[in-house]
């Protein structure tokens, strides 16, 4: 499975405490000073008009960074679109530690004063790329050594995956740990 | 073995010709990147497939405290002037009259979440457009709308962009006739169609099939038709009553009658003979004047009617639209269920809110048209997969996206619009006051255009949320007032024909420049956008929703029995509204109100320092420059076959090369040239090399006998070596053939200069 295009998705522990406004301040922000730093950060999009939508998008030009609401559950959302060196459990290191540093930098963003926590041990894994990683029990089976072993070594525990094949949809995987470690401990495994 | 690409994954189920041009296309981005094209003809060229630039791509942003240059990783490489090349862009894509079907909107929602940021967005001319998008996607983009019967071509560049029509047409009350039939064949006769080619700029086309309504604006557009039919020898003959010169942009002119009716089978006849008039007579060299309103103006419409006419008369005959007006008549709508009736039926909370705004009776008994309202145009790649579901079970699959940036069910069997409303509901899209003051549309503007001043989304988006939380208070009669918001003076939000008109610009005030809008007041969308508003005066961006309770609130006290917005901002006149607005213009010292100094849904400290180029108009390329594209683009591909072993194909394209680059020559001295090799080949010798114009004073004619060579007695053993030979000649003879025109183009000058 040759795609890049992977993404990965963290859900906010307890989004009634925030202000979809917040969002956006923040990601200009990351962008005056270059917050991440292997990333081009490009511009801020606000969808929080749309409902269930991609919130507030920091377009970079690496991927896309969201406060996605898909599903009706808010989450950060980080969406690879350029191309990662190296094989699946390579990019897949990538596209968790980029997803992983984001999240860190929300919770300890000043101006949203510690009201954002995100849940690790329930997650969705995906792949924005019909054609190389079309939603189907092959694409899975295909790809969940390399997912396993990696969410083991990452969580230091196995991980469920749960996948339901669907030709519409693009290739997603539900990640369900036993414990919730802190972001910024998953990051140091990183 | 499974595909590697989508151009493998849908071999054979696109249009040969889409499938070529899609494979040109992409064979353009090839050579732009080895250095190999030109970076004014690359623009232009993915122009005009719809691939357009977006903000920040020259590299710079304003992040609020300076302007930083973004490094974009293959820099210095472009894709056009001052743009590029891995700055995400916007995909525009061609809806002909808004029509869509489901299978379509499958494949718009798999690629705004592949390749966009998940948002489908629907223009205020009935396309839809994705945004932050690599340029090296597109192709595979373009395959898989094509693959569905979409296509990008001339969605952007100085072409014939989107024909629009009334999204009722068909199932109107009002109308005269479907204008849908003519709207399509418009928009397909005119796709690529030679005598489309060389115009200075864009050229816009809409079908209204009522004169009195809003329908699509006719009077606003380069070429506009509105139904009409009339009694011929004691039959019913349909046909056109013509409107030609309208257009908005920073002087806005109101389309003028050019012929009170155009029987229906001269339509594309003489929607081709203004093309050619256009590309004759329109201004090339100064943008700002060359719509087709500027030659209407400058020569009067009597003069230009004539024109025209002797065009009609005169112009090679193109059998080809025939196939186009022939197929006219087949065009059917079905619907999903048969007709019926609420009759009481029980409804939801909130269905007859939405209802009244929202539900069209259509002219067919117990069918309507519903409405989705989208916010600001937006929906995600989840709501229209949703509504594809939707359509397909209740609109037997008709949908159609409107200017006001909706997208309506049409043939909706009446007695399941309440359980369409739920699910529309349940989806976010079933908001009322589609159509309403609560229903505000605006252009990009500064989120995503390169030209924008002002954020008029952003705007849009405050105001709606304001006359929304207000809604139920809301006096009857400003509910049916429009707001129209344009982030600057191009006026793509279409705030002329506004009652309450907003167009982005901005103010130096204290040494900080603060974003404003100007204020538009009293347009007519009725009558098909009949007159245009008048300007009151620039406001403040914060002070904007103050302006429209001030004007909404006077309005509702003086308004008399019969009044519209327009007639009651007239009789005020425009001293005593800009006076009544005077105070709100004022902006408060930063140190007092630092947020005047920033836009709407933008923390940033305001700017401007970080507008580019707008690439609405396109760039100046002649259509010899295109052909000489074209040429290289089959050199290219030639090289690509012989490197795949696929030499009889190699030989096929090298020697198609050089018969493009010859028609390209001939083309300058005869613009009608038949497409057939052999006429080209005559012809390319008796006005090239015989007067010895194609001539290198070293090989003489060496060059030219590579292509009578190819043509006269072709190689068939198709070999390496052979397609080899074939493939380099046809460099050759390329070359030679840009080193003819160069030199034409020395003559022309020292001609010039002569008799200057």
């Amino acid at each position: 499975m040759d795609s890049s295009k992977l993404a990965v998705k963290f859900f906010v522990k307890d989004a009634s405490a925030l202000d979809g406004h917040a969002f956006v301040p923040v990601f200009h922000q990351w962008i005056q000073t270059h917050a991440l730093a292997d990333h081009l950060l490009i511009d801020v999009a606000d969808y929080r008009h749309v409902e269930s939508g991609p919130g507030t998008v920091l377009v970079t030009h690496e991927a896309n960074i969201s406060t996605d609401s898909g599903g009706n559950r808010l989450g950060l959302l980080y969406a690879r679109k350029q191309p990662i060196p190296g094989d699946l459990a390579a990019r897949l290191r990538v596209t968790f530690r980029s997803a992983l540093l984001a999240a860190s930098l929300l919770e300890s963003a000043p101006s949203l004063a510690g009201k954002i926590r995100f849940r690790t041990d329930d997650a969705i894994f995906r792949i924005n790329d019909r054609l190389l990683a079309p939603n189907t029990a092959e694409t899975f089976a295909a790809i969940r050594p390399v997912l396993e072993a990696f969410l083991t070594s990452l969580y230091g525990g196995p991980v469920k995956l749960s996948h339901r094949p669907d030709a519409e949809t693009v290739f997603e995987v539900r990640l369900s740990a036993s414990h919730s470690p802190a972001v910024s401990d998953l990051l140091k495994r990183l | 073995m499974s595909a590697k690409t989508w151009k493998e994954r849908l071999a054979g189920q696109t249009a040969p010709q889409l499938t070529e041009e899609i494979d040109a296309f992409e064979a353009q981005i090839h050579l732009r990147k080895a250095g190999k094209l030109d970076e004014k003809i690359f623009a232009e060229t993915r122009l005009r497939r719809g691939a357009y630039g977006q903000r920040y791509d020259n590299g710079h942003r304003n992040d609020g405290i300076q302007v930083q240059d973004l490094v974009y990783p293959q820099s210095p490489l472009t894709k056009g002037p001052e743009t590029f090349w891995d700055a995400p862009g916007m995909m525009r894509i061609k809806i002909p009259f808004g029509g869509l079907i489901p299978r379509q909107m499958d494949v718009l929602a798999e690629l705004a979440e592949e390749y966009s940021d998940g948002i489908c967005h629907i223009t205020t001319r009935q396309d839809i457009q994705l945004h932050f998008v690599h340029i090296e996607d597109t192709p595979a983009l373009m395959r898989r709308l094509a693959a569905v019967g979409v296509t990008t071509r001339e969605a952007c560049g100085n072409s014939v962009r989107n024909v629009t029509a009334c999204p009722l047409a068909g199932v109107c009350r009002t109308e005269t006739f479907d204008v849908t039939p003519y709207a399509k064949a418009c928009a397909y006769y005119l796709l690529g169609h030679p005598d489309t080619q060389d115009f200075g700029r864009k050229f816009k086309i809409a079908f209204s099939g009522c004169e009195h309504e809003a329908c699509a604006l006719v009077a606003m557009h380069d070429l506009g038709g509105i139904a009409a039919t009339r009694i011929v020898d004691g039959k019913l003959q349909r046909g056109f009553k013509l409107f030609v010169g309208g257009g908005l942009g920073a002087v806005p002119h109101q389309a003028k009658l050019m012929m009170e009716f155009c029987p229906e089978e001269e339509l594309l006849p003489v929607a081709r003979a203004m093309g050619r008039v256009f590309a004759r007579l329109g201004e090339k060299k100064n943008r700002n004047k060359a719509r087709l309103k500027f030659v209407v103006a400058k020569l009067g419409i009597e003069e230009f009617t004539k024109v025209v006419a002797e065009e009609r008369r005169t112009m090679p005959e193109d059998a080809s639209w025939r196939t186009y007006f022939d197929k006219m008549h087949d065009y059917r709508e079905e619907a999903a269920l048969p007709p019926t009736h609420l009759n009481g039926a029980p409804r939801p909370e909130g269905y007859d809110e939405w209802a009244k705004t929202n539900v069209y009776p259509q002219r067919q008994n117990g069918y309507a048209v519903v409405t989705a309202t989208c916010p600001l145009g937006d929906l995600t790649a989840d709501q229209m997969r949703a509504l594809a579901k939707l359509a397909d079970r209740y609109a037997g699959g008709n949908v159609r996206t409107t200017v006001e940036q909706n997208i309506v069910f049409r043939w909706v069997s009446e007695a399941d619009i309440p359980s369409l409303y739920t699910q529309l509901k349940s989806l976010g899209l079933g908001q009322p006051g589609a159509g309403s003051i609560v229903d505000v549309t605006a252009c990009p503007g500064t989120d995503t255009c390169k030209l924008g001043i002002a954020s008029s989304r952003g705007l849009a988006g405050e105001l709606r949320d304001r006359l929304i939380a207000k809604s139920m208070e809301l006096d009857e009669s400003i509910r049916g007032l429009r707001i129209k918001i344009s982030g600057c003076f191009n006026s793509c939000g279409q705030h002329h024909v506004a009652d309450l008109g907003f167009y982005g610009n901005s103010r130096n005030v204290n040494g900080f420049t603060v974003p404003h809008f100007q204020v538009i007041l009293g347009g007519k969308w009725l009558e098909n956008g009949g007159s245009y508003g008048l300007a009151i005066g620039s406001i403040p961006s914060k002070a904007i929703p103050q302006v429209v309770t001030r004007l909404t609130d006077r309005f509702i006290k003086e308004k008399q029995e019969g009044d519209t917005f327009q007639d009651w901002s007239k009789r005020v006149g425009k001293k005593e509204l800009k006076t009544m607005l005077d105070d709100l213009a004022h902006v408060p010292p930063h140190a007092q109100d630092p947020s005047f100094y920033t836009d709407w849904g933008d923390p940033r400290a305001y700017g401007i320092g970080d507008m580019a180029m707008g690439e609405c108009a396109g760039e100046m390329v002649s259509t010899a420059d295109f052909g000489f594209r074209d040429a290289e683009s089959a050199a290219f591909e030639a090289q690509l076959l012989l490197e795949a072993g696929d030499f009889q194909k190699a030989d096929h394209k090298a020697y198609e090369a050089m018969i493009t680059a010859a028609k390209t020559l001939v083309r300058i001295q005869h613009p009608d040239v038949p497409n057939d090799p052999a006429t080209i080949v005559e012809e390319f010798r008796t006005r090239f090399v015989d007067t010895k114009l194609f001539w290198h004073r070293q090989h003489h004619g060496q060059f030219a006998n590579y292509l009578f060579t190819r043509h006269e007695s072709p190689d068939t053993r198709y070999t390496q070596a052979t397609a080899h030979q074939v493939a380099e000649e046809a460099q050759l003879f390329i070359d030679a053939a840009h080193q003819c025109h160069a030199k034409l183009l020395e003559q022309t000058r020292s001609l010039v200069q002569i008799k200057l």
